[in-house]
């Protein structure tokens, strides 16, 4: 017998959890945080590219090690490429919450 | 090959409980490792944003809450350290979050000081849906992972929460609800895989076990044969053969070797490792009880966890089964009750009835039921058979393993002899 876990459900789920990230980044753009709004598109269009990529449903079930060192080289490059365009004397901007949570409209 | 997996796979009990369940222990352990671990990176993040919005709380709201989330979150990293009652630490940690949750609105000075940015509860959300994951069963567990950041949506919306927009505490919201609910699916399906593994194990086992037993009763079956043919056989042929006195007498010794022989081979009882758990004996008594033509109940509210060698397990159900069949067949109308109670060390099994009971010195020598049957079968394993019974006066058949050290009452061999 075979004992494994349901793979189209983690993938489902990586993909859901990675999209919503593109989805609050997507919200983040309707305020006048980043100076150059082509800059973050391009991240974001970089991120869905490579979440797309590790997550492709292929015949292998193990992903290639080239693959994973691009997508963990992306993670840390993206963050200081948009840290660039951002307004560091924006107030709060240290004090982002895990993952989320433009600043609302209020303030 | 189809067929056979098909076999496999239909064969292995599914859904069951495994009594020693050791990978999903282990992968619960983890898992609660893992979330009171991330539980204390998560809240010292939340501590430059309780720095900044504690002083519009009141102060005894403040100390009463800080304080018992702290305290409830060193209970979850201990209890997962020591490995003991990790339920409870992480129920209490999901319990005392709610309440703070709902009380926070309450506490709060001035609404017109709340912060727009995250509340530092935010922070520490999807941690107490981690830990209700894994201290709750999949239903409390996923109710909690909505409802936790739905409060926390709706305080968000209210005065005292921050007044920010429906859109920004949507947001907030659904993403605390999707990383809790991944967190649950992938905990829910890592103790799935553990547990079919546990369940995969345990079947193995039992498999290995049988066929340990199949191959001893084989070479028993073998032994025997060749003791038949070797020795009873020549026997009736000489016996046959017999007319003069020493003839007789040369063929009386070879049938007193025969049935020395014999006896050899069955108290020469096959050696195995393997072995059964107590409750599993009391469930195949209380079966074959049940199966009798006249049904009887058996106790087993006296077993206690713990296991015995499969040759024990066999001589005591068969003792016990005959012990049933005899009082049937023998006791008339009757009360008939069966007991079994101990554990791994010390079991006892205990039929009996208020029939017409029997004079045990009265039963002819020749009569193999009660000596074979019930006493010599435990004795070989080394436990001890003991027929409490008159005339009139019921029968009460108590087997014991092992054999009691000191033994006051009439043992098997004395009331046979």
């Amino acid at each position: 017998m075979t004992i494994g876990v349901p793979r189209a459900l983690i993938i489902a789920l990586a993909g859901v959890f990675s999209g919503y990230h593109l989805v609050l980044a997507a919200y983040s753009l309707t305020f006048p945080y980043a100076s150059e709004t082509g800059a973050v598109i391009a991240g974001m269009l970089l991120y869905a590219i490579v979440t797309a990529a590790v997550l492709w449903p292929t015949r292998e079930t193990r992903m290639p090690v080239w693959l994973a060192a691009f997508a963990l080289g992306v993670a840390i490059a993206l963050p200081p490429l948009i840290t660039v365009v951002l307004d560091p004397m924006r107030p709060g901007a240290t004090a982002t919450p895990p993952g989320t949570s433009p600043r609302s409209a209020r303030s | 090959m189809a067929d056979v997996a098909r076999n496999l796979l239909a064969s292995v009990p599914r859904g069951r409980p495994v009594r020693n369940p050791l990978s999903l222990v282990r992968v619960t352990t983890a898992i609660a490792r893992t979330a009171a671990g991330f539980g204390v990176a998560f809240m010292l993040q939340s501590v430059p944003a309780m720095i900044e919005q504690l002083p519009n709380m009141r102060p005894a709201w403040s100390v009463t809450m800080v304080g018992a989330l702290v305290a409830s979150l060193a209970l979850t990293v201990v209890v997962s350290v020591i490995d003991r009652g990790l339920r409870i630490g992480h129920v209490t940690f999901a319990v005392v979050y709610l309440i703070a949750l709902i009380s926070w609105p309450f506490a709060v000075i001035d609404p017109a000081q709340a912060p727009s940015s995250s509340y530092w509860l935010y922070y520490t959300l999807t941690i107490a849906t981690a830990m209700a994951t894994v201290g709750l069963g999949i239903r409390l567990a996923t109710a909690y992972v909505v409802l936790a950041p739905v409060i926390y949506g709706i305080i968000r919306i209210t005065p005292p929460g921050g007044e920010v927009t429906i859109t920004q505490t949507v947001l907030d919201s659904v993403y605390a609800i999707i990383l809790g609910g991944a967190i649950t699916i992938i905990t829910a399906i890592l103790r799935n895989a553990a547990s079919s593994v546990d369940r995969a194990q345990a079947t193995a086992l039992q498999r290995y076990g049988h066929a340990v037993r199949q191959h001893a009763t084989e070479a028993e079956r073998v032994q025997v044969d060749a003791i038949v043919h070797d020795s009873v056989l020549t026997t009736l042929l000489s016996a046959a053969r017999a007319e003069t006195a020493e003839a007789k007498e040369l063929a009386a010794l070879m049938a007193g070797n025969a049935i020395g022989h014999l006896r050899d081979a069955l108290s020469e009882a096959p050696q195995s490792d393997a072995e059964v758990s107590v409750a599993a004996l009391a469930n195949r008594i209380a079966d074959a009880a049940a199966a009798l033509s006249e049904p009887i109940t058996v106790d087993s509210d006296g077993v206690r966890p713990g296991r015995i060698p499969v040759a024990v397990g066999e001589a005591v159900y068969s003792a016990a089964v005959q012990a049933m069949v005899n009082s049937l067949q023998h006791a008339g109308p009757a009360r008939r009750w069966a007991v079994v109670r101990g554990g791994g060390d010390d079991i006892v099994v205990e039929v009996g009835d208020d029939g017409c009971g029997f004079d045990p010195d009265a039963v002819p020598t020749e009569r193999l039921g009660v000596r074979v049957s019930i006493l010599e079968r435990v004795a070989s394993v080394g436990g001890a058979a003991v027929i409490d019974t008159a005339l009139g006066e019921g029968t009460v058949v108590a087997l014991h393993w092992p054999a009691p050290k000191v033994s006051k009452g009439p043992t098997a061999t004395e009331v046979t002899s």
